[in-house]
């Protein structure tokens, strides 16, 4: 028979490696928060969407990454934006001008770096 | 005393020995059952090719999984399908050209060639033309005919056309 004592310290070596590898993964990955926003929250005919966002890694500014961006109208297709690159501080900017063929609705802005994606929403009103 | 000492310490590392064979042979085990049930149970998997259909230079699309277009498609893997299932995903097509383009469906190159017979890929991109630097969200079905074996279809190509439209 295996002694329990055995077993218990087999468990919990396993948990303390499992927690050490956990630990050790966030010291060298780090946690990424991004963020996007546009310059206004209502949007009428003629007018261009300003986008600004962050790109951190605890705290710490990403330099020179790619923020990929699309805008999701209320119907059909989405639209594909040209890339946006984070500057020095890890922010990054871009304009989307609107289409004259623009439907009214809510529309989403999402913006993806390092395969994590985050959105925002805003108004169009054609007048 | 100090015999009935060494008697129980012998005990104790017989003991971790049991323990680590027992381990070990459990492995082991875990690994040539988890081999034998991936041999008998292949999971069914699909390239995705996008073939443009038109003579100008300019059609082109590309297939990705997320709407930002940063993760793209170039091959599915089903899983293990059963008979008589459909099986949905979400993708995104975007036109990377300057002109508007339609896209439909084809399937090629079954593993094994029978496999046609079994499993039909729809979906959702409709008739619509998408213009360029535009991403429409698609849902890709798959369905499995009633006749197939399970596990007997091991790969197949999905072929995503792509043409002009003449504006």
């Amino acid at each position: 028979m295996i002694e329990p004592d055995i077993i218990l310290f087999l468990i919990m070596f396993i948990l303390a490696i499992i927690l050490l590898i956990y630990l050790l993964w966030k010291k060298i990955v780090g946690t990424l928060s991004i963020t996007v926003n546009t310059d206004k929250t209502l949007y009428t005919k003629g007018e261009d969407v300003g986008i600004n966002g962050t790109v951190l890694i605890d705290s710490t500014p990403v330099v020179g990454e790619a923020v990929s961006l699309a805008v999701q109208p209320p119907t059909g297709d989405a639209y594909s934006l040209p890339s946006a690159t984070t500057d020095g501080s890890g922010a990054f900017q871009s304009t989307w001008t609107i289409p004259t063929d623009a439907v009214d609705g809510s529309y989403e802005l999402f913006a993806t770096a390092r395969g994590k994606t985050v959105s925002t929403t805003f108004t169009f009103h054609n007048n | 005393m100090i015999s009935l000492s060494k008697n129980n310490s012998r005990l104790q590392n017989h003991r971790f020995q049991i323990l680590s064979i027992i381990i070990i042979i459990a492995l082991s085990l875990t690994v040539v059952f988890e081999s034998a049930l991936l041999f008998y149970t292949r999971d069914l998997g699909s390239r995705i090719i996008v073939r443009s259909q038109a003579s100008l230079a300019d059609v082109r699309a590309s297939v990705y999984w997320d709407i930002t277009c940063t993760k793209e498609i170039t091959f599915i893997d089903w899983g293990t399908v059963e008979p008589s299932k459909d099986y949905a995903i979400s993708l995104y097509i975007r036109n990377e050209g300057t002109i508007e383009l339609t896209s439909w469906l084809t399937q090629e190159n079954f593993l094994p060639p029978e496999g046609s017979q079994y499993l039909n890929v729809t979906w959702t991109f409709g008739t619509n033309p998408l213009f360029p630097d535009r991403v429409r969200k698609v849902d890709l079905w798959l369905h499995v005919s009633p006749g197939l074996a399970n596990g007997t279809i091991f790969k197949f190509d999905i072929i995503v056309n792509i043409d002009g439209v003449a504006p």
